[in-house]
């Protein structure tokens, strides 16, 4: 009844939008607005596609997929052929409701930053997905770790090797229970560094939900157990805001020295993002590394497939190369101290 | 011509459509807005009622969820091959503490060395299965989708309202891989989400992404309901089910890959609405039949009284004036007060058509009265013996001219019975009456006539001069002295009026004696100077107030008596001229 009216009073407006050149409304729907990496997508997002020809709106959920629901179906009831999607999905298991929507509507679809599953993926050939690589986001942390230790026939011995077994002993800073970026990035991390020929031995794994403050105590604990062997050799943190959290405990140590001075307690901390904060801490000397999490190339090549769709251009032969003719994983470049300016 | 409307009519007609338009606008808009509120407000209910359903369910499946994370967490860094006695008493203490798991368990898994595979590692008690293999769906899926927790469908695996939640699972520092089963009971569920009220025919249904029902509180479910889920894909809308009326609401549910549809009766709505409508038009009709009854009473008390009112005018057009006593109308006190005036009117009408009557019976009298003086038996037998003396003494010339002069005297008197004559006529008449006593009586008197010959157009009452012309003859003429009387009579304009005097020069009156003849003017009871008296009452019963007589007398010296009459030509009156 509400809808129909609502229908009845924008029809006009329909019309006259319809008149004046087509000007397309792409929704971009958030699943909350206070992630500090999602908030970069979302505004290099708006920066791309600020043309005269596009309205871009954005909507934050909050963090409730009824709420998510609410607006995309919404998003779906009228004058749906001047409309384009974009979803963050709050909870990726929902997006094979999406995926139908936009099937039985013939639009195509973006999802950003929640890959859905395969199988979701696959039930329609023009739904797309544009993230981050977690696989090769794991992996490099193995790169960018190799290439400090010199490779796996030099660690023996080495200063990072403190106990001198040979063994990497590390500690593990997860993200969510079962989010798809902490499983992969460390499962692929492990993989990494077992196949690069190192031995590692897991100290510990613990799970801080991508908080700074959660992994501040959480390593704390498994710093104090292992103070007596002092047997800390790395930190593989899931993202920077873990790993941050873990050198703010280091930090309130005096027993702890940074990079650049002699070493005899020293162990490299690495994360993943790049975030602002992780880029000083490594000007600072106290995180060794980070993947970049590109925003700016995912935002890019979010904004291209949206042209893409609306000026009609062939996606699968364009400059970006997509897995399974659907999933594009925007690579993160390895950052350390020598290239840390050039995304600052 | 059209006859105009009765005043009931006038006052109902108006009235009565005006509470018919009026009550139908009412019930009209409150109707729309009823059913529209009611519209808005079930609604509203639905929403909130769904909102309930699912968070209830996803409320379940997030502590579903938790529980697999909060094991997976704890397991992180433990080797479970080798604590397998302190991981399987972990496992029944959190199988106690979620009242809905059934069992727990955990099996191996191994990507590369597939040996050991779906061996049984660790279990909670009331754990009574054997080791998975690839046929066990939670088992193949949850390797398939490791990031996941696979829901099993219900009963799928199972039996009964049981459903498994499987994980894949990393343990032992990264070392092991595993997969983790929780047995969860739905019964509860169900049974709590079935209490609640969604109207006859309103069920649940969940489903898996590709619409396989996992569960309906339905038990006869119609699997053509899928198509109508698949159209809808999430959100809500009414649809139609065997002409039944129900609002359709379909919801992912958090961390699944289960929907949930929730039918909820919407005819009860209708019903309901229907019922009102129904019952506001009724009161609608019933109020627009008292009002009516209401106004039509009004009118009746006020056009009642009227009616009976008018009913008493209509005997006036009858000429019966009787009036009856006060107050037997009853009605308003504007209609009494009508009733009161009425009465007072017929008894004033009552009262002047009987003086009138009275006034006229008099005015006969009197002409009667006249008449009679005239035909006096007396003056005929003088003048016929005066007359008869003449024609002995061969005074025939006499004689004749008073024959004449008698003739012309009666001839006037009777006037063809009119009781109006020409003023000339008037003094004919006692010019004649002059002569013929002038005859008989010798030189014992003369008389002067003078008339203004304006006069001659007016009109009086006949027979005013005479009486008092004989009065005067019989009073004023001094027979002891040898002197001759003289009678004038005299007629003129007064004014507005015209006014005659016969004047005598006799013995005149007393004081005493004119004012008893006033006041037999007053009251005709007294019969004092008849003949004055007889002309003041006719030319008062004919010319009203202004109409008079004025008597100046001085002893010795003689009388003087005024006639004043208004003036009345042969038209009709001609005052204003």
């Amino acid at each position: 009844m509400k809808n129909k009216l609502k229908v009845f009073l924008l029809l006009p407006l329909l019309l006259l939008s319809s008149c004046s050149n087509n000007k397309k409304l792409i929704n971009v729907f958030i699943y909350k607005e206070d992630d500090t990496f999602i908030k970069s997508l979302t505004s290099q997002i708006l920066i791309n596609l600020n043309s005269p020809d596009y309205n871009v709106e954005v909507q934050y959920a909050a963090g409730n997929q009824n709420i998510q629901n609410k607006q995309i179906e919404k998003a779906f009831t009228w004058d749906i052929e001047n409309n384009y999607y974009i979803i963050n999905a709050v909870d990726r298991l929902s997006a094979s409701a999406f995926v139908e929507l936009a099937k039985k509507n013939y639009k195509p679809l973006i999802f950003i930053n929640r890959e859905p599953l395969n199988d979701t993926m696959q039930m329609y050939d023009e739904c797309y997905y544009i993230g981050c690589n977690p696989y090769l986001e794991g992996s490099n942390q193995a790169t960018l770790l190799n290439s400090l230790y010199g490779g796996a026939n030099k660690y023996l011995g080495s200063t990072y090797d403190k106990n001198g077994d040979g063994i990497i002993q590390l500690v593990l800073l997860k993200g969510e229970l079962g989010h798809q970026d902490a499983e992969s990035r460390t499962r692929s991390f492990i993989g990494k560094i077992s196949s690069l020929g190192y031995k590692y031995e897991v100290l510990e794994t613990s799970y801080c939900n991508w908080d700074r403050k959660l992994a501040n105590e959480s390593f704390g604990k498994i710093y104090a157990k292992h103070a007596q062997t002092n047997d800390i050799e790395l930190v593989v943190s899931n993202n920077d805001d873990m790993a941050l959290g873990a050198i703010d405990y280091i930090r309130s140590r005096t027993d702890y020295k940074r990079v650049g001075d002699f070493i005899d307690n020293y162990f490299p901390i690495v994360g993943v993002d790049a975030t602002q904060v992780g880029c000083e801490a490594i000007e600072n000397g106290y995180l060794y590394g980070t993947v970049y999490n590109d925003a700016k190339e995912q935002a890019k090549a979010i904004s291209w497939l949206v042209d893409a769709f609306i000026n009609g251009l062939d996606v699968l032969n364009g400059p970006y190369e997509f897995d399974r003719n659907r999933v594009l994983y925007i690579p993160g470049e390895i950052i350390t101290i020598e290239n840390v300016k050039k995304i600052q | 011509m059209k006859k105009p409307h009765s005043l009931k009519n006038i006052l109902t007609i108006p009235l009565c459509a005006m509470s018919v338009i009026f009550i139908t606008i009412i019930v009209v808009t409150s109707t729309l807005i009823v059913t529209q509120n009611a519209q808005e407000v079930t609604n509203k209910q639905i929403n909130v009622s769904n909102g309930e359903i699912l968070n209830n369910y996803e409320n379940y499946f997030s502590s579903a969820i938790s529980a697999s994370d909060s094991i997976q967490e704890s397991l992180a860094n433990t080797d479970i091959k080798v604590d397998s006695i302190p991981v399987n008493s972990m496992l029944d203490n959190v199988k106690n503490v979620i009242r809905e798991v059934s069992d727990i368990s955990i099996y191996s898994y191994n990507s590369i060395d597939t040996t050991d595979n779906g061996k049984i590692i660790a279990y909670s008690s009331g754990f009574s299965g054997t080791n998975a293999s690839e046929d066990d769906k939670w088992y193949t899926s949850a390797i398939t989708n490791q990031q996941i927790n696979n829901f099993s469908s219900i009963g799928e695996d199972g039996g009964g309202y049981t459903f498994f939640i499987s994980k894949y699972f990393t343990f032992n520092k990264e070392a092991d891989h595993g997969v983790l089963r929780i047995t969860y009971d739905f019964g509860r569920v169900a049974s709590s989400i079935a209490q609640s009220d969604l109207g006859e025919g309103g069920h649940i249904t969940i489903f898996n992404n590709n619409y396989n029902v996992v569960y309906s509180s339905n038990s006869s479910f119609d699997s053509k309901e899928l198509a109508i889920y698949k159209d809808l894909v999430i959100g809500s809308k009414e649809i139609f089910i065997d002409n039944v009326n129900y609002v359709l609401y379909i919801s992912t549910i958090s961390n699944t890959t289960w929907r949930v549809a929730i039918l909820t009766n919407n005819n009860a709505l209708i019903k309901t609405t229907n019922l009102y409508t129904f019952l506001l038009i009724l009161f609608g009709a019933i109020a627009i039949t008292l009002y009516i009854l209401l106004v039509f009473g009004i009118a009746k008390t006020v056009t009642n009284p009227i009616a009976e009112l008018q009913k008493e005018m209509e005997r006036v057009e009858l000429l019966n004036y009787s009036y009856k006593k006060q107050n037997l109308i009853k009605g308003s006190r504007e209609v009494q007060e009508l009733d009161k005036s009425f009465n007072a009117m017929m008894n004033r009408i009552n009262e002047l058509a009987n003086k009138i009557v009275l006034e006229q019976k008099a005015q006969k009298e009197s002409e009667l009265k006249a008449l009679q003086n005239q035909i006096n038996p007396h003056f005929l037998y003088n003048t016929l013996d005066s007359i008869i003396y003449m024609i002995n003494r061969n005074e025939n010339d006499k004689a004749e001219k008073m024959i004449m002069a008698l003739s012309k005297f009666f001839r006037i008197s009777i006037s063809n019975g009119k009781a109006i004559i020409p003023i000339k006529d008037e003094i004919e008449h006692a010019k004649n009456y002059l002569l013929i006593q002038k005859l008989r009586c010798g030189d014992s008197f003369t008389y002067y006539i003078d008339i203004d010959p304006q006069l001659y157009e007016y009109e009086c009452v006949k027979l005013i001069l005479q009486p008092i012309i004989e009065n005067a003859i019989a009073h004023g003429i001094r027979n002891a002295d040898d002197m001759e009387g003289k009678i004038t009579i005299k007629g003129e304009f007064a004014g507005d009026l015209i006014r005659f005097d016969i004047i005598d020069d006799g013995f005149g009156m007393t004081e005493d004696k004119i004012e008893d003849i006033y006041n037999s003017f007053k009251d005709p009871t007294i019969h004092k100077g008849v003949g004055l008296q007889n002309v003041f009452l006719r030319i008062k019963m004919y010319y009203g107030d202004l109409a008079n007589i004025l008597i100046t007398s001085e002893l010795d010296s003689g009388t003087d008596i005024s006639i004043f009459i208004t003036k009345k030509d042969k038209i009709g009156d001609k005052n204003e001229k």
